[in-house]
């Protein structure tokens, strides 16, 4: 085996080496007598200074090893918005409930840094690494409310399964490994097809693990009930930003590695995109806790989402990564919403729009933008994924996306026609943060600014 | 006890001193900016976004307005839909009737990764329901004055907005705009019809939705393809276009599916009943008045130019079913007891001409489809009105329940009497013109089908008289002729209302040339440009 020569060069690294220091001295921090939403203003702040530095370093760091591109830029971006907001929506919790441990900061920190490396490794260790980092800081954050059975049931069932994908994802690396004695993408690439038959059996042990994290049918027993059992902050960022980056990571591997096995692996994800779409839109009908409503929906958003990649060319993965930011942007609004409201059965959002007015109208431009009417910005990368789609000849999957489509317009729409049209039965005992007001002001304005005039979703 | 009168009076008083004045100053501050745009040499200024933007912005404007202030909401919204109005009005007097060409263009590219630009424009054919749109919304602004009380703010809000992407439809010159503005003007008008409806609104709201909303999604799939194959998002470019047959008629299909849903067209009409029905009267106004209108406009605009091959093939389906529509909802028409249901299935009946006239693929026809598109917006949204002008009395649409309202409400009598006819066709009102125009086209094209729907015309004269007849005489002591003396006929607020209809009525009836020779170029250039392509492939 031949070690490669790795220079030294760590600049692109410097963002995640800054988050790495200051998650740890906000997780010491939080070891002190610390006021806890001194913290999370801190690390707001912290972030948002961060986010436009992040194409400064872009480049290659150790060799080919960690790449940071534009796409990699983008995806991150699109994570610590995420990040933000949903620090921003578990400060407020922390306000109105006092239950939250300080270290859930720290989780998130600490997550969405395995999430930014996940994004940019170029190599199957650091890859995987940086995977286990995002999915156990997840598990802890599950299980955060520790006295709450909801919320301990779905983290044992979130860890479990999840370390069941993760084994079957390292044998798939193993056999990777095994097949081209390598774990640098760029030699894979070169090698995979000396051992086509074992790196293939590798790359589908790879594509479980895959649909593991994204959620796709069959493999997203866990979503409903984590959604459900978590926190609501912990949830709006569970169900998108780590789909962020395990979309853009896998994404790359799947269009840039694997690119001449394209039919095999797109015919094997076009069966589950099918089933998902089909089956998460119709699990998402008889919901009546908004939660899991919006659990089946985003299981039922992925399915959209793998038609990008089902596309296999590198505009379908662009199309994957603008989706990722709206999506982001409308599914932690929705929820940031259901923080607002404080109210998780749907029943109890009748005539809500009597009390609040901004929240209810904010909830509509969600819905109608996970719906993908336009002017919202989820028509706009909705019709790109289907642009994608019916440009690589999949004509038929968007026909069945479309029907499914409108079935989902069923379910988004009785959550507005609840608001809207019905009358209240009770009144609600909301909360109305400084930090939820923001959240949902920026997701809102961002749905319909980009859906208006799509200058960076293209 | 006194003084309390006195202080209503004075506040009466007031407020009609209020409304003056506004009116008064929005026509002033329209006649100022189109003074700016003659003097800006000749409309200049691009007075297409102008149209389209002016009420959002209006609508962003009574976003700030207190919730309980309603009656600066009201004035305010009356004024914005007078000053848009009166900025339509060059569109009128400007518009060159010797040339084909789209006129008032203008284009921005927008998403330049794709090539999608920010092109409007409008020929003979969009301008007129660009104003026949202006002109039923400050009807529908004016009949919502009292029949709206709850959530006031939101709902003149949607009425804006409707009226922005509905008039956005007819000027896009971008198939993707167009798409844009199709659907966004799904959502105030969902909030429309389920919010402010009747007792079964959320229902028909539900429906419209769905319904629209799978027509349109097949037609985005068809606009995809046609992107991909073409490269080019322009409308008119991709008339220019010449595609395979088969790939004609997939796309034929994709496109018929959204506008066959809005016209509606015969199996797929089952959501008109219910929305027209439960929507407010402004909502059904707006149905019946320009929204389905927008299916038979993109029939001319994308159907006919760019699939000629597959129209042809279709033809004989396209007449059978716009026939059935015809026949169909006017026997269904016959069996009704709801007032609002009778006149929403006729609009079914109606809107069967439209398609019967476009399909017959000549010049008659096709005019004959244009006006009476028009003219339905016109008696139709005018019906709708009175029927909720009379609602807002007696607070019941069933026609069992009404009796003798000629004795107490003559005026209204009257006007109702004028749309009655009207709609039947009869000779010197706009019915009459745009019916024989269209069964005249039809003659020519396929007897038969000619024939079966003049049949028609006697269906529909025998449910209108005899709506009229069961309404306004028969004195039969029922509820309403019992509590009969307690409605008053119009008040001013009302006629003034329904006096530009009455006009229009009349107008077009007598003498249609003006609407006619609007549209006449460009159906011609339709028309020849439709036949050279079938010229060539024969």
């Amino acid at each position: 085996m031949n070690i490669p020569q790795i220079p030294l060069d760590f600049n692109a690294l410097i963002p995640e080496i800054t988050i790495t220091a200051f998650a740890s001295i906000i997780f010491l921090l939080s070891l002190l007598k610390i006021n806890k939403s001194l913290l999370v203003w801190t690390s707001v702040i912290f972030l948002i200074c961060l986010i436009p530095l992040i194409p400064v370093f872009e480049g290659k760091a150790f060799g080919e090893f960690f790449l940071n591109d534009f796409l990699a830029i983008y995806l991150k971006i699109t994570v610590l918005l995420g990040t933000v907001i949903s620090l921003l929506l578990l400060g407020s919790y922390i306000k109105s409930r006092l239950i939250l441990l300080k270290e859930s900061i720290a989780l998130i920190l600490f997550a969405s840094l395995g999430m930014m490396l996940l994004i940019s490794a170029r190599e199957l260790i650091s890859f995987f690494v940086s995977l286990e980092l995002m999915s156990l800081s997840l598990y802890a954050l599950v299980a955060l409310r520790k006295y709450d059975k909801r919320a301990n049931e779905a983290a044992i069932k979130y860890f479990m399964l999840g370390g069941l994908s993760t084994v079957i994802m390292l044998f798939g690396i193993s056999l990777l490994y095994g097949a081209t004695k390598s774990t640098d993408f760029i030699f894979i690439v070169e090698a995979v097809s000396k051992n086509s038959e074992l790196s293939l059996a590798g790359l589908s042990l790879f594509i479980v693990g895959f649909c593991f994290k994204i959620a796709l049918i069959p493999f997203h027993m866990w979503s409903p009930d984590v959604y459900e059992g978590a926190p609501t902050p912990v949830t709006a960022f569970i169900s998108t930003v780590p789909k962020v980056a395990v979309f853009g990571a896998f994404g790359r591997i799947l269009i840039e590695i694997f690119q001449n096995y394209h039919i095999q692996w797109s015919s094997f994800l076009i069966v589950l995109a099918v089933i998902t779409i089909i089956i998460g839109n119709l699990l998402a009908l008889p919901q009546k806790n908004i939660k899991r409503m919006l659990a089946y929906s985003s299981i039922a958003h992925a399915g959209y989402i793998v038609l990008g990649l089902i596309a296999g060319t590198q505009e379908g993965f662009n199309s994957v990564v603008t989706y990722m930011l709206v999506y982001t942007l409308m599914n932690i609004g929705a929820f940031t919403v259901v923080i607002a409201l404080n109210e998780e059965d749907i029943e109890n959002y009748k005539g809500l729009h009597k009390f609040h007015p901004v929240f209810a109208l904010s909830m509509l431009i969600f819905m109608f933008s996970l719906t993908g009417v336009p002017p919202t910005a989820g028509f706009i990368v909705k019709f790109n994924i289907f642009l994608q789609a019916i440009k690589a000849g999949f004509t038929w999957l968007v026909i069945i996306a479309v029907l499914f489509t409108v079935v989902s317009a069923y379910y988004y729409l009785r959550v507005v026609m609840y608001m809207y049209m019905k009358e209240p039965i009770k009144s609600p005992n909301s909360f109305n943060h400084r930090e939820l007001e923001i959240a949902i002001m920026f997701c809102a304005l961002g749905v319909l600014i980009l859906g208006i005039l799509p200058i960076y979703l293209i | 006890m006194h003084s309390e009168h006195e202080r209503l009076n004075d506040y009466r008083g007031e407020l009609r001193k209020n409304l003056l004045i506004s009116v008064l100053a929005s026509i002033l501050f329209s006649v100022l900016i189109i003074a700016f745009g003659g003097w800006a040499n000749n409309i200049k200024y691009p007075i297409l976004s102008t149209l389209i933007f002016f009420p959002i912005v209006g609508s962003i404007l009574i976003l700030f307005i207190k919730r309980q202030n309603e009656e600066l909401i009201k004035i305010a919204t009356l004024i914005i839909s007078i000053v848009e109005f009166i900025l339509s009005i060059p569109l009128y007097f400007s518009f060159d009737k010797t040339i084909t060409k789209m006129q008032f263009t203008e284009e921005y590219l927008w998403i330049p990764r794709w090539g999608i630009k920010y092109a409007l424009g409008v020929d003979g054919i969009s301008v007129l329901f660009i104003l026949l749109s202006s002109l039923l919304t400050i009807l529908c602004v004016l009949v919502s004055w009292k029949e709206i009380n709850k959530k006031i703010k939101e709902f003149y809000i949607s009425l804006l907005l409707t009226h922005s992407a509905m008039i956005g439809v007819f000027m896009s010159l971008d198939i993707f705009l167009f798409y844009i503005f199709w659907e966004a003007m799904l959502i105030p008008m969902y909030l429309i019809v389920g919010v402010w409806g009747g007792p079964n609104r959320i229902y028909a709201a539900i429906k419209f939705f769905l319904y629209t909303f799978i027509g349109s999604l097949l037609m985005l799939i068809g606009i995809i393809v046609l992107y991909i194959y073409t490269g080019t998002s322009d409308i008119l470019k991709l008339a220019e276009f010449s595609y395979p047959y088969k790939m004609q008629l997939w796309l034929f299909w994709a496109f018929l599916a959204a506008f066959a849903v809005k016209v509606p067209m015969w199996p797929v009409h089952t959501w008109l009943p219910d929305a027209h029905t439960e929507a407010p009267t402004a909502g059904s106004v707006i149905l019946a008045g320009i929204l389905i209108k927008m299916g038979a406009y993109g029939l001319l605009r994308f159907n006919l130019p760019m699939f000629p091959e597959a129209t042809v093939a279709m033809k004989p389906l396209m007449l059978i079913l716009s026939v059935i529509a015809i026949i169909y909802g006017a026997l269904i028409c016959l069996v009704q007891t709801d007032l609002k249901r009778l006149i929403a299935y006729s609009s079914v009946s109606h809107m069967g001409f439209v398609t019967l006239g476009i399909f017959a693929l000549n010049h008659q026809g096709i005019q004959g489809g244009i006006l009476q598109m028009i003219n339905h917006g016109i008696v139709t949204g005018a019906l709708f009105l009175c029927v909720g002008m009379v609602y807002q009395r007696t607070h019941t649409r069933e026609i069992a329940k009404y009796g003798g309202l000629a004795t107490v409400m003559p005026i209204y009598a009257a006007l109702f009497m004028l749309f009655t006819l009207a709609s039947i066709g009869l000779p010197g009102t706009n019915g009459f013109v745009g019916e024989f125009l269209i069964l005249l086209g039809a003659f020519k094209s396929w007897k038969l089908m000619s024939i079966l729907g003049a049949t028609a015309l006697v269906i529909g004269a025998a449910y209108m008289l005899w709506l009229y007849q069961k309404v306004f005489f028969e004195n039969t002591g029922n509820y309403i002729t019992e509590h009969i003396t307690g409605y008053g006929d119009l008040n001013s607020r009302e006629i003034v209302t329904l006096l530009p209809l009455v006009f229009a009525v009349l107008w077009i009836g007598f003498y249609p040339l003006p609407i006619l020779s609007f549209m006449d170029l460009s159906v011609k250039e339709l028309l020849n440009h439709f036949n050279s392509v079938i010229g060539a492939m024969r």
